[in-house]
């Protein structure tokens, strides 16, 4: 069985996985959790993580995938829940490591595909398709391992857009998206790269739009005027009212705080990131928690006005339709 | 009359040496003899319709600067176009322009984060001129 599944997989840094690194200290970086949710999710799951690349491609565009899964799979006595991510614009899955091991201690399986271009969304469900095809593989460590009923979307930038696309496109089989940094419309390049509004306004499921306050050349929360979708606001008000959804923006965070540590380096004006990864850790990985793997409590973080998200510290120009 | 003709003879004889010397083919070019080289001088040729100056073939590219080949990558377009293109000098990374593409031939305005890879149009919203207004020297970075 393991010679099989090094057929399908190559364990890249398993080892050192085991050991999945814990958040910096509450206190000692910005965004610092605040309420019990957010701090519940803002550290690392149970569980150690593995990651792995296929060893073939996974897309259609010929990139090979990451996996970052908990390390305790095979013994898994339930299916696991699948969150397909999508990476911004000339970036990989090592550009999010943090965040990626960080959502597989908690139990899910993340598939990345290794496109550095996937806002219309293609590649990632390419990258389900892929997931789906290793269910079925008696070979592989995802043998009868993926919860196909509970599969969400995440992806920064592009990928934001790719993450959305991907779910509107699914036919129904991804049923959550968490958007980071979704760009202004401005930003589609070629211009039909991005999350149409036609695509969003006819869509389903539900959408968590989170954004940084430092962010107001790319993903800002409000706009000028007009009927393009240039702002996270305009995104939220576009959703249908059928669709859950929320929106936030993390302060003082930049377009790339998501990939990096605190400081990112520095240079870190030149990497548009402010503070890392660590305030966005809490409550996006409580909505995957709640829409996937049914935690309630997490969900009511996100009651329209007096859910815990509407309170926390590092947050502001929260809005939701959560009941 | 005798010595009148031997007279005109003799000036006859002479008139015709004079007309065999000067035009005695020894004074002419000679043939090159096998083996020898003729350098001959080039006289440029004189035509009364200035000759066309040959074009740069369709297929040769216009040269790129390193900024403008990376915005033209992300655009994916090999009919795409960019004039006016400005770097700011206080942020390299952020360089201001027009372009144009087959999809959409009218020039617009773009803005180009090079740190991010990303590139804005003109969309003749207000939203534009907010990203636009990085474009000038002194700006913030956001």
């Amino acid at each position: 069985m393991k010679r099989l599944s090094r057929a399908i997989c190559t364990t890249l840094v398993s080892a050192t996985a085991l050991a999945v690194a814990q958040p910096a200290a509450a206190q000692s970086v910005p965004n610092a959790p605040t309420g019990p949710v957010e701090t519940q999710y803002y550290a690392n799951g149970p569980f150690a993580t593995i990651t792995t690349r296929s060893t073939a491609a996974c897309d259609t565009k010929g990139n090979q995938c990451d996996v970052f899964y908990p390390a305790n799979i095979a013994a898994s006595t339930t299916r696991l829940p699948l969150v397909v991510w999508a990476n911004g614009t000339a970036s990989t899955p090592d550009n999010y490591t943090i965040w990626l091991k960080h959502l597989a201690s908690w139990g899910f399986v993340v598939v990345a595909t290794r496109d550095q271009q996937t806002g219309y969304g293609n590649t990632a469900l390419d990258s389900l398709a892929y997931m789906q095809a290793q269910d079925t593989n008696p070979a592989s460590p995802f043998y009868q391992r993926i919860d196909f009923a509970h599969v969400g979307a995440a992806g920064h930038s592009q990928g934001a857009s790719g993450a959305a696309n991907a779910m509107f496109h699914s036919g129904g089989v991804i049923k959550t998206t968490v958007t980071f940094e979704l760009p202004n419309q401005n930003w589609c390049n070629p211009a039909d790269n991005c999350l149409l509004t036609p695509t969003l306004t006819g869509g389903s499921g539900s959408i968590f739009y989170v954004s940084g306050t430092a962010d107001s050349l790319i993903a800002p929360d409000t706009q000028s005027g007009g009927t393009q979708l240039n702002s996270q606001t305009a995104y939220y008000n576009a959703t249908p009212a059928g669709m859950l959804k929320a929106k936030g923006l993390l302060k003082g965070a930049n377009h790339n705080d998501i990939t990096g540590t605190p400081g990112c380096g520095l240079l870190g004006f030149l990497k548009a990131c402010a503070n890392g990864v660590y305030g966005y850790l809490g409550f996006p990985t409580a909505w995957l928690a709640w829409q996937l793997k049914g935690d309630t409590t997490a969900g009511a973080a996100f009651k329209n006005g007096t859910g815990e998200f509407f309170t926390a510290n590092a947050w502001q120009g929260r809005v939701s339709n959560i009941p | 009359m005798r010595i009148r003709h031997v007279v005109l003879l003799m000036i006859s004889a002479v008139a015709a040496a004079i007309v065999v010397f000067v035009a005695w083919p020894g004074s002419e070019p000679q043939a090159p003899v096998g083996g020898t080289v003729v350098i001959r001088p080039v006289t440029p040729a004189v035509s009364p319709v200035p000759a066309p100056v040959p074009e740069p073939s369709a297929s040769v590219p216009p040269l790129h600067s390193p900024v403008e080949t990376a915005i033209l990558a992300s655009i994916g377009d090999p009919r795409a176009e960019l004039r006016d293109v400005v770097t700011r000098r206080d942020a390299p990374q952020i360089t201001c322009g027009e372009k144009r593409t087959a999809r959409d031939p009218v020039f617009r305005r773009f803005v180009w984060l090079g740190h991010l890879k990303m590139l804005a149009t003109d969309d003749g919203s207000p939203d534009f001129g907010n990203i636009a207004a990085v474009c000038g020297e002194g700006q913030p970075v956001p």
